[in-house]
C-alpha cells in the first residue's frame, strides 16, 4: 500500500459532474426557475446598458459627425456671429482651416416630423473638416451643382430618403421656429462606412447661404469651425483673442459636448442601479433554490463524503451546477435583453429628449461590451450567490445523519446573527449616505447595503410575527391555522429567503412609488406657484425643456395689444456659454416673478431679491447651484457676454424642476442690453378679470397663425402637457419595477414549490389521516399567504426608508432637485396586496400538484 | 481487470489472519453533547486485527457500534485514543488527509445502501475509482468485473430506484470493493433487507472480501449475522470484549 494519501484532481471526475447535472435535470422545474431568474435579471441589465450605450453612442455620433475634425469653434452670443468675422478671418490668413456653420433643429412632415439637424456648410471650406461633401464620387456632379446654385437645395442620406420615399427633386416642408419653409432634395449622400451612414440619418445639409435663408439668420453664423494645428495652438489662440471682436469666443470642441454628455450621466446611473436591482432579486432566487437543493441532497453529500469526496470537490460540484445555470441563464438573458433593449432605447431616448437635449437615436446599437458585461455579471453573480449553499454542502459531515430539525435548529441560531449583520449593514449604509459627496456609486452602494440589511432582518421578524399570528389563525382555522405559521417558522432557512426576496421587490415599488408620487406632487405645487399667467405662447418645440425658438416680433406686438390682456410677460430663453459650459438663461419682464418663485436660499425677501435682479443681479436654479457647487457665499457667477466674460451677482437660489441643467433668471431689459438681443421665445399673458381664457386662446391662435405657427395654450393645458412629459419620463422606471417584481415572483414560486414538494411526505400523511383536498389547498395557501403578508408588511419600513433616500439623497445628488415627501397610504396598501397576491399565486401550483398526488405516493416519495 | 482477479493470485490461501497488528485501535474515547448533557459512547475501547480478518461487532441500539465505524473511517473524530491501519495513524491526520485516506483505502457498505440516485449502477461503482484518478475506461472495466462478481452484470445501465433492496446492497458491495481497499466497513448491511436476501447479501460480502483478502469490520445487532465472522466483539459499556458464539 502507498503510505501517501491520494491526491485530489484539478478537475472533477466526470461521474461526479454527472451527479450534479442529473440532479438539475431531474428537478427540471427548479432548474428552469433558477435559469428564468438569472435570464430576467441579465436581460434587464443588458437592455438598460444597451439603451444607455445607444443614447451615448448616438450623441457621440452626432457630435462627431457635425464636428468632424474640428478642434475649436468660434461662437458668438445668442444672436450668433456676424458673418463678417468669418470673411475677415479668411482674409487675415491667420488660419488655414476655417469653416462657417449654421446649425439648427428642424422637422418636416415628409420626414416623419422627427427632429433633424439642419447643417449649413460652405462646400469650399469643408474639405479639411467633414468628408461627406468632399469625398470623390460621393455625389454626382449634377446634384452638386444643384446644391450650390439653387435656393432651398438640401442633401440628405440615401437611407433617410428611402425610408420616407423621397426622390431627387422632391419638395420638403421644413418647420423652422414655427415658420414653414420649402426646400427640396438636391442630392443623396451614401457614405460607405456604417457609422457615417447612421450619423447622417439625423442630418440635413444645406449650403451655408441656403441655410441662412431658410432659418432667417441672414448675415450671421452660428459658429466658425477651426482646426488649430498641434504645437502652435496656444500661439494661435492668443492671436485669435486679439483678432476677434468682443463677444466672439474660441472654445475647444470637447468643452461644449462634454458638459452636455455629463448632464445625462446621472440619469443613466440611476437606470443602471435600478436594473442591477432586478439582478440582486434574481440572486436571492438563486441563493434560495441552491440552498434548497443542497438541503434536499444532504444525505447524498454525506454519502459522497463517506466515499472520500473532499470538501473542495463537493464545493466545486455545487459551484459547477451554479456555473451551468449561470451560463445558460446569462446566455438567454443576453438574447432577451437585446429584444427588450429595443423598447428601452425608445424610452431612454424619449426621456433624454424630454429632459436634456434633442437626440436622434438611429437604430439600436448592440454593443458587444454590454452583452459581455451582462453575461459575465449574470454568471459571476450566480456563482457568488451559490457560494454559500456550496459551502454549506461542503460542510455536510460524511454521515448523512443530520436531520431536518437539526438543520433548522442551526438556522434558527443563524437568525440572530443575520439580524445583527443586518443592523450593522443598515448602520454602515446610513453612515455612508451621510458622507457629503455627490458620488452616485457610493450613494447607491450605501442604499444597497441598507436594503440588504433590511433583508437580513427578515428571518427574525418572520419568526416573531408568525409566532404571534399563530394565535389568531389558530383561533380562526383551528389546528390547520396553527400549523401554517409553524410550518413557516420550522422551515425558516428557506421561507425567510423567499420572504426577503419578495420584500425587497415590493419595498422598491413602495420606495419608487413614493418618490415618483412626491416628485409629481412637488412639480404640481411648484407649477401652481409659478404658472400664474392665463395663456402661454411659444414656438412648437422639439422636446427641449425651455422654449428657445424665437417668436416673430410682429406676433409679440399682437399679443401685447390683444384686447383683454392686462400684461404680457415676455421671456427670452437661450443658452449662453460660460466657463462651466453652456448655461440656460431665462430673461423675463414679469414684474412679480420675484414673488412667484420659491427660494432655496436668498439674500433677502422675495421683493428685495427681485429688485436686485432688476438692478443687474441674477437668480439661479437649485440644479445649477448643485451642478456648480454654488452657494450664496460664492456671490457671483461668470457668463460670456457680447463684451467678454462678466460676473453676475447671485441674489437667490430658487427651486426649479423644469430642467436638470439649471437656469439663470435675469431681468429682460438687462439681458437685451448686455447681449444686444431683442428676441422673445415665450409669452405669458395675464388677462383682465372676467376674460374667457379659452376664447382668448382660440381667437389669438387664429390671429397669429398667418404670421407664425405658434403653440397657444391655456394655463391648464400647459400643466397637463408638463405632467404628460413627467409621466413619460418615468415610463422606463415603471417598466424596470415590473420586471423586478416578475423576478421576485419567480423567486417566491420557486421557494413555494421547493418547500411544498419537500413536505410531500408530511402532506401525504395528512391526506392519509383524512385531510380533504380543500383543506390541503387551504393549508398551503394559508402558509404562502402568510409569507406574502409578512413580506408586504416588512416592505413598509424598507420602502419608506428607500423613499427617503431616493427623495432626499439620490435625487438631489443626481439631478439637484429637492423634493417634498408626500406620504400617502396608496403605495403601502398596493405593496401589501401585490405581495400577498404574488405569494398566493405562487402557492397555487404546488397546492394543485400535491392535492392531485395519491397519498401513498407522497408518503413513498421520501 | 477486476480487483478480485487482481488479488486472487496472492490471496487464494488468505482465509486466515497472518498479521495480528495489521489494524489496531487503542483506548478509544468518544462522547457527544446533547443539549447541555454529555453522553459517553466509548470509554477505552481497544482491539487489534490481523490482515484479512473478518470481525463482527455486536451491540444494542445506541451502544456506539456505528460510532466505532465512523471513527475508524475518519468520518468522526476521537476525544482520545489511537487508530492505526497498516502503520498509518489515522488519528494523526487532518480532515483532508483522512478524506483522501478513506477515498483510497476504505470501502463502505451502509444499512440504507446510500447509492447515488442520479447515477446509474455502473457509475455508482465507477465513482470511487474516478475520484482516485483512474481513467474512465479502465474504471468502467473494473466496475463491470465487480458487477459480474455480485451477480448484476446486466444491470449496469439501470438506475438505483429500479433495483430491489438486495440488488442495491450488492451494488453497494461492488462499490465498496472496487477501489481495492485495505478495509471494508459494513454498518448493519442486512438491516434493511428480508431474512433470505440478507443472508445472500452477507454471504456475498463475506466471500468477496475474503476472496480479495480484505479486512471486514461489520457492526450488527444480529447474532446470526455475527456468526459468519472470524471473530466477534461485543460493545459493552463503551468497551469491546471478545465474545464466543455457540
Amino acid at each position: 500500500m502507498s503510505s501517501q494519501p491520494a491526491k485530489t484532481q484539478l478537475f472533477l471526475p466526470p461521474t461526479l459532474v454527472n451527479v450534479g447535472w442529473r440532479y438539475l435535470l431531474r428537478h427540471g422545474w427548479q432548474t428552469l426557475l433558477m435559469i428564468l431568474g438569472i435570464t430576467l435579471g441579465v436581460a434587464v441589465v443588458v437592455s438598460v446598458d444597451m439603451a444607455n450605450a445607444s443614447a451615448s453612442r448616438a450623441f457621440d455620433l452626432s457630435t462627431e459627425t457635425v464636428a468632424g475634425r474640428t478642434t475649436h469653434q468660434i461662437v458668438g452670443g445668442p444672436t450668433g456671429l456676424d458673418e463678417a468675422v468669418y470673411t475677415d478671418l479668411r482674409r487675415s490668413g491667420l488660419l488655414d482651416a476655417t469653416a462657417p456653420v449654421i446649425a439648427t433643429y428642424v422637422s418636416s412632415p415628409q420626414l416623419g416630423d422627427a427632429p433633424l439637424e439642419l447643417l449649413g456648410l460652405d462646400p469650399f471650406a469643408e474639405a479639411p473638416f467633414r468628408s461627406y461633401l468632399g469625398a470623390d464620387g460621393a455625389i454626382p456632379i449634377d446634384q452638386l451643382t444643384a446644391f450650390y446654385t439653387q435656393p432651398g437645395a438640401l442633401l440628405l442620406s440615401l437611407d433617410l430618403s428611402e425610408r420616407y420615399g423621397l426622390d431627387l427633386g422632391d419638395e420638403i416642408d421644413l418647420s423652422i421656429s414655427g415658420q414653414t419653409q420649402t426646400a427640396f432634395v438636391a442630392g443623396l449622400l451614401d457614405p460607405e462606412d456604417e457609422l457615417s451612414k447612421r450619423a447622417l440619418n439625423g442630418l440635413l445639409i444645406a449650403d451655408v447661404s441656403t441655410a441662412q435663408e431658410l432659418t432667417g439668420k441672414l448675415g450671421t453664423l452660428d459658429r466658425i469651425d477651426l482646426i488649430l494645428p498641434d504645437g502652435v495652438e496656444d500661439q494661435l489662440l492668443s492671436e485669435l483673442d486679439t483678432f476677434l471682436p468682443d463677444g466672439a469666443l474660441v472654445l475647444p470642441v470637447g468643452a461644449r459636448t462634454g458638459t452636455v454628455e455629463q448632464m445625462t450621466s446621472a440619469f443613466r446611473t440611476n437606470l443602471t442601479a435600478l436594473s442591477l436591482l432586478a439582478l440582486v432579486v434574481g440572486l436571492f432566487l438563486i441563493y434560495n433554490t441552491m440552498t434548497f437543493s443542497v438541503v434536499q441532497r444532504r444525505p447524498m453529500f454525506g454519502t459522497l463524503r463517506s466515499l472520500g469526496v473532499t470538501r473542495r470537490e463537493v464545493f466545486l460540484m455545487v459551484q459547477t451546477e451554479a456555473l451551468a445555470i449561470g451560463v445558460i441563464g446569462a446566455g438567454l438573458g443576453v438574447g432577451l435583453g437585446i429584444a427588450l433593449g429595443q423598447g428601452a432605447v425608445r424610452l431612454v431616448s424619449q426621456t433624454i429628449n424630454d429632459l436634456f437635449f434633442i437626440l436622434t437615436v438611429e437604430g439600436v446599437a448592440i454593443p458587444t461590451d454590454s452583452l459581455i458585461k451582462g453575461a459575465l455579471l449574470g454568471v459571476v453573480a450566480t456563482v457568488i450567490a451559490a457560494a454559500f449553499p456550496a459551502w454549506e454542502a461542503a460542510s455536510v459531515p460524511p454521515r448523512a445523519a443530520l436531520t431536518r430539525s437539526s438543520i433548522e435548529q442551526k438556522a434558527s441560531r443563524a437568525v440572530l446573527w443575520a439580524a445583527l449583520a443586518g443592523l450593522m449593514l443598515i448602520a454602515s449604509g446610513t453612515v455612508a449616505l451621510f458622507y457629503p459627496t455627490n458620488n452616485l456609486i457610493l450613494s447607491f452602494g450605501a442604499t444597497f447595503f441598507i436594503t440588504i440589511g433590511f433583508a437580513l432582518l427578515t428571518p427574525i421578524t418572520t419568526s416573531v410575527l408568525m409566532r404571534m399570528i399563530a394565535y389568531l389563525t389558530g383561533g380562526i382555522w383551528g389546528a390547520l391555522g396553527r400549523m401554517a405559521p409553524r410550518e413557516v417558522v420550522n422551515s425558516i432557512s428557506r421561507t425567510s429567503v423567499a420572504v426577503a426576496a419578495l420584500m425587497i421587490a415590493v419595498s422598491v415599488t413602495i420606495g419608487v412609488g413614493l418618490m415618483v408620487g412626491s416628485f409629481r406632487f412637488t412639480v404640481v405645487t411648484w407649477m401652481e406657484q409659478i404658472l400664474t399667467g392665463d395663456v402661454y405662447i411659444s414656438v412648437p418645440g422639439t422636446g427641449v425643456s425651455e422654449p428657445t425658438k424665437r417668436i416673430d416680433p410682429e406676433a409679440v406686438t399682437i399679443m401685447e395689444n390683444w384686447p383683454g390682456v392686462q400684461h404680457a410677460d415676455l421671456l427670452r430663453a437661450v443658452a449662453v456659454d460660460s466657463p462651466d459650459g453652456p448655461i440656460n438663461i431665462a430673461a423675463n419682464n414679469n414684474p412679480s416673478d420675484g414673488e412667484e418663485q420659491l427660494y432655496f436660499a436668498a439674500t433677502g425677501t422675495p421683493k428685495e431679491v427681485w429688485d436686485a435682479v432688476k438692478a443687474g443681479a441674477v437668480v439661479i436654479s437649485e440644479p445649477l447651484a448643485n451642478r456648480l457647487n454654488f452657494t450664496l457665499e460664492d456671490e457671483s457667477i461668470s457668463l460670456f457676454t457680447d463684451t467678454g466674460p462678466r460676473e453676475f451677482e447671485v441674489a437667490a437660489i430658487y427651486y426649479d424642476y423644469s430642467s436638470t441643467q439649471g437656469t439663470v433668471i435675469m431681468w429682460l431689459d438687462n439681458y437685451r442690453q448686455i447681449w444686444n438681443d431683442e428676441s422673445i421665445t415665450a409669452v405669458a399673458l395675464r388677462l383682465e378679470p372676467g376674460q374667457d381664457v379659452d376664447a382668448v386662446t382660440q381667437e389669438l391662435s387664429a390671429a397669429l397663425t398667418p404670421i407664425q405657427e405658434l403653440l397657444v395654450q391655456p394655463n391648464l393645458a400647459l400643466r397637463t402637457q408638463t405632467l404628460e412629459v413627467f409621466d413619460r419620463t418615468f415610463a422606463i422606471t415603471s417598466a424596470l419595477q415590473l420586471l423586478t417584481m416578475t423576478v421576485a415572483f419567480v423567486g417566491v414560486l420557486s421557494a413555494m414549490l421547493s418547500l411544498q414538494l419537500e413536505k410531500q411526505r408530511q402532506l401525504g400523511i395528512l391526506k392519509a389521516i383524512g385531510l380533504t383536498a380543500r383543506q390541503l389547498w387551504s393549508l398551503i395557501l394559508l402558509e404562502t399567504g402568510l409569507m406574502g403578508s409578512v413580506a408586504g408588511l416588512l416592505a413598509w419600513p424598507t420602502g419608506y426608508g428607500l423613499a427617503i433616500i431616493l427623495i432626499y439623497i439620490i435625487n438631489r445628488r443626481s439631478f439637484g432637485w429637492t423634493l417634498q415627501l408626500q406620504l400617502v397610504p396608496e403605495p403601502f396598501i398596493q405593496a401589501l396586496i401585490v405581495a400577498v397576491f404574488a405569494a398566493l399565486l405562487a402557492g397555487l401550483y404546488p397546492a394543485y400538484r400535491i392535492s392531485r398526488r395519491v397519498a401513498a405516493d407522497a408518503i413513498r416519495f421520501d | 481487470m477486476g480487483i478480485l482477479e487482481k488479488n486472487s493470485t496472492n490471496t487464494s490461501d488468505n482465509i486466515m489472519p497472518n498479521n495480528d497488528d495489521f489494524f489496531t485501535f487503542e483506548n478509544l474515547h468518544k462522547s457527544y453533547t446533547e443539549g447541555e448533557r454529555s453522553r459517553t459512547v466509548l470509554q477505552g475501547a481497544e482491539a487489534s486485527f490481523a490482515q484479512g480478518e473478518f470481525a463482527a461487532i455486536l451491540g444494542k441500539s445506541g451502544s456506539g457500534k456505528s460510532t466505532i465505524l465512523n471513527l475508524i473511517s475518519g468520518i468522526d473524530t476521537l476525544d482520545q485514543g489511537r487508530i492505526v491501519l497498516e502503520d498509518q495513524e489515522l488519528t494523526a491526520m487532518d480532515e483532508r488527509q483522512r478524506t483522501l485516506f478513506r477515498r483510497k483505502h476504505i470501502g463502505f457498505v451502509f444499512q440504507f445502501f446510500n447509492l447515488l440516485p442520479t447515477l446509474s449502477v455502473i457509475e455508482n461503482v465507477v465513482l470511487p475509482l474516478e475520484l482516485n484518478g483512474t481513467s474512465r475506461k479502465v474504471a468502467a472495466q473494473q466496475a463491470q468485473g465487480l458487477l459480474e462478481a455480485v451477480g448484476l452484470p446486466d444491470r449496469a445501465a439501470t438506475y438505483p430506484d429500479r433495483l430491489s433492496g438486495g440488488e442495491q446492497q450488492r451494488v453497494a458491495i461492488a462499490r465498496a470493493l472496487v477501489n481495492d481497499p485495505l478495509l471494508v466497513l459494513a454498518d448493519e448491511p442486512t438491516g434493511n433487507l428480508d431474512v433470505e436476501t440478507g443472508e445472500q447479501v452477507l454471504e456475498l460480502l463475506d466471500s468477496l472480501t475474503r476472496q480479495a483478502g480484505k479486512n471486514l469490520i461489520m457492526v450488527t445487532h444480529s447474532r446470526s449475522n455475527a456468526a459468519v465472522a472470524d471473530r466477534v466483539l461485543r460493545l459493552l459499556d463503551g468497551k469491546l470484549v471478545d465474545e464466543d458464539l455457540p
